[in-house]
């Protein structure tokens, strides 16, 4: 495993490494792959991985280098998308036995993106059917093999998690960027809705789903995001206008600004109380940073905007899915079913009853930022459940239904079982910056987000590269 | 540490599949999707409210 000092790489240290051209795309797509080849009967992350792929992709990555100069700070990382994002010719199956063999003729938007920035695509990792909850990949947490990477964006953290990829992308229509990336000990941004184009991704509701990538820093996920935004006509949800430079967030000083603070015995209680140690201490570091803390209230009709949630999913997922559904219903498996039956009942009054729930809610959840600049939460009620089962992302749900960003950043390990434990941060429309600059100096005065699941050391020694 | 969960992962799609045999739709989720339509149909909202409005005097109550 390549590694500076014994950590592993991130996206920044092997981007500086490639630029200056002391280690190659190949020998770091090489690496992966052969991590790869080494955990993935244990770790179970990858539905289609391409090898041959990835290292011609690598060795003109090389060429390029060689030549004059990378394509971008992406250049020569090699990452892996969730099996909903459409690549080309290489098969795309939802997780579902619906789309069988498809394989698509063209690249959605995202992998466009990151192939035009010299970023070398490994594969395609495991997904809940269609990104709903049910329909679980046998995907296991490579920080304890017994209990699940979290889902819908399974593969794609515990890939990370791993170190099988520098990155990988997933998505989240309730909770499935955040949550599997806090149990995995790793770093998430869900963007604010329409930053990131969904061309070419499967549906999982029009009004919720966001795209995200895992990493293991907040500056390596600054990197990536600022390849991926950016409007896009294939996707009439894209917000218009340039993007800000999310890498000058890394600049930013958080001294004086005001973290919102919910009720810790309300609607953010978590289950565990590790889990609540962790984001006190968490709290306690952004103090000494300099950050001020106010107690705020969300706002009342929370029940209700969850139920309103919950209801989108099951319509729009209904709508998305009705022609395939009426042919094969035989082929979604049972818990979609469920939710689709369910969405199929709902009348278009009710639907657009929830659409006004969620004007209401939202509204709310935006005034609160004329208080605060951040909100900080834990981001899951629960550690990783042992089996299958992918978790409970009610925590992640009010910022996926407003559309408002959202971040985890790992913020300690439960003393019993060893799993990584994540903060989450929320903040205002298109305030990414913000909470990048608040991730990137928690990360300085802590190392929670260097530690690596056990499984990366057990079998192979590290190869390690002299420091820059 | 690399213990397996207790349930192999065909053990576990059987009892999910086990779940469903009264039919698609479990009557957990039907109480809670009963109970959630009841919620929302509760909830005052004022004539002045759109669907999905993000900013404004329309999204107040």
């Amino acid at each position: 495993m390549i590694a500076i000092s014994g950590q592993v790489l991130t996206i920044a240290e092997a981007g500086r490494l490639i630029a200056a051209r002391r280690l190659s795309p190949v020998e770091l797509t090489m690496d992966c792959l052969r991590r790869i080849e080494s955990l993935e009967p244990r770790v179970q992350a990858w539905v289609t991985v391409d090898a041959e792929g990835a290292l011609h992709a690598a060795k003109e990555a090389e060429r390029l280098q060689m030549k004059g100069g990378g394509l971008s700070p992406l250049h020569g990382i090699p990452f892996g998308v969730k099996d909903i994002i459409c690549t080309a010719g290489m098969r795309t199956s939802g997780g579902s036995q619906v789309n069988g063999d498809y394989v698509p003729d063209y690249d959605a938007a995202v992998v466009e993106r990151l192939k035009r920035a010299g970023a070398i695509l490994l594969g395609k990792t495991t997904t809940t059917e269609y990104a709903y909850q049910g329909g679980e990949p046998p995907t296991r947490n490579p920080w304890l093999l017994s209990h699940t990477p979290g889902g819908s964006s399974s593969g794609s953290a515990a890939a990370v998690a791993a170190g099988m990829a520098l990155f990988t992308l997933g998505t989240q229509t309730f909770g499935s960027l955040i949550r599997p990336a806090a149990y995995n000990g790793l770093t998430c941004m869900k963007p604010t809705f329409g930053r990131v184009s969904r061309y070419g991704v499967f549906t999982a509701s029009w009004t919720l789903d966001h795209i995200g990538a895992f990493t293991r820093t907040a500056e390596d996920n600054a990197m990536v995001l600022e390849v991926l935004t950016g409007a896009d006509d294939r996707d009439p949800s894209t917000l218009a206008g340039t993007s800000p430079s999310f890498t000058s967030a890394m600049r930013r000083e958080v001294k004086d600004m005001v973290i919102g603070l919910p009720d810790p015995d309300g609607f953010f209680r978590p289950e565990t109380a590790s889990i609540g140690q962790a984001a006190a201490e968490a709290e306690g570091v952004l103090r000494a940073l300099g950050v001020r803390f106010k107690a705020i209230k969300l706002p009342a009709c929370i029940d209700e905007a969850v139920a309103a949630h919950k209801m989108t999913m099951r319509a729009e997922g209904a709508a998305y899915h009705m022609d395939s559904y009426r042919e094969k219903p035989e082929r979604y498996g049972p818990a979609m079913r469920e939710q689709l039956e369910l969405g199929l009942e709902l009348s278009a009054a009710d639907y657009l009853r929830a659409q006004r729930v969620r004007t209401v809610f939202r509204r709310g959840m935006m005034e609160l930022f004329g208080e605060v600049d951040a909100l900080l939460t834990p981001a899951t009620p629960t550690l990783p459940l042992e089996g299958y089962k992918t978790g409970n992302p009610m925590f992640n749900g009010p910022f996926t239904n407003t559309g408002l960003p959202s971040m985890t950043v790992p913020a300690g390990m439960d003393g019993e079982t060893g799993l990584p434990i994540g903060v989450q941060l929320a903040g205002p429309h298109l305030g990414e910056e913000t909470l990048l600059a608040l991730g990137h100096r928690y990360q300085e005065a802590t190392s929670w987000h260097l530690k690596t699941a056990p499984i990366l050391h057990e079998s192979e020694s590290l190869h390690m590269k002299e420091e820059l | 540490m690399t213990t397996e969960p207790k349930m192999n992962y065909e053990q576990f799609l059987a009892l999910e599949r086990e779940k469903y045999q009264g039919g698609p739709v479990t009557k957990e989720e039907r109480t809670a999707y009963e109970r959630e339509l009841r919620l929302l149909r509760a909830f005052p909202l004022s004539d002045h409210v759109a669907p999905n409005a993000a900013t404004g005097e329309e999204a107040k109550l």
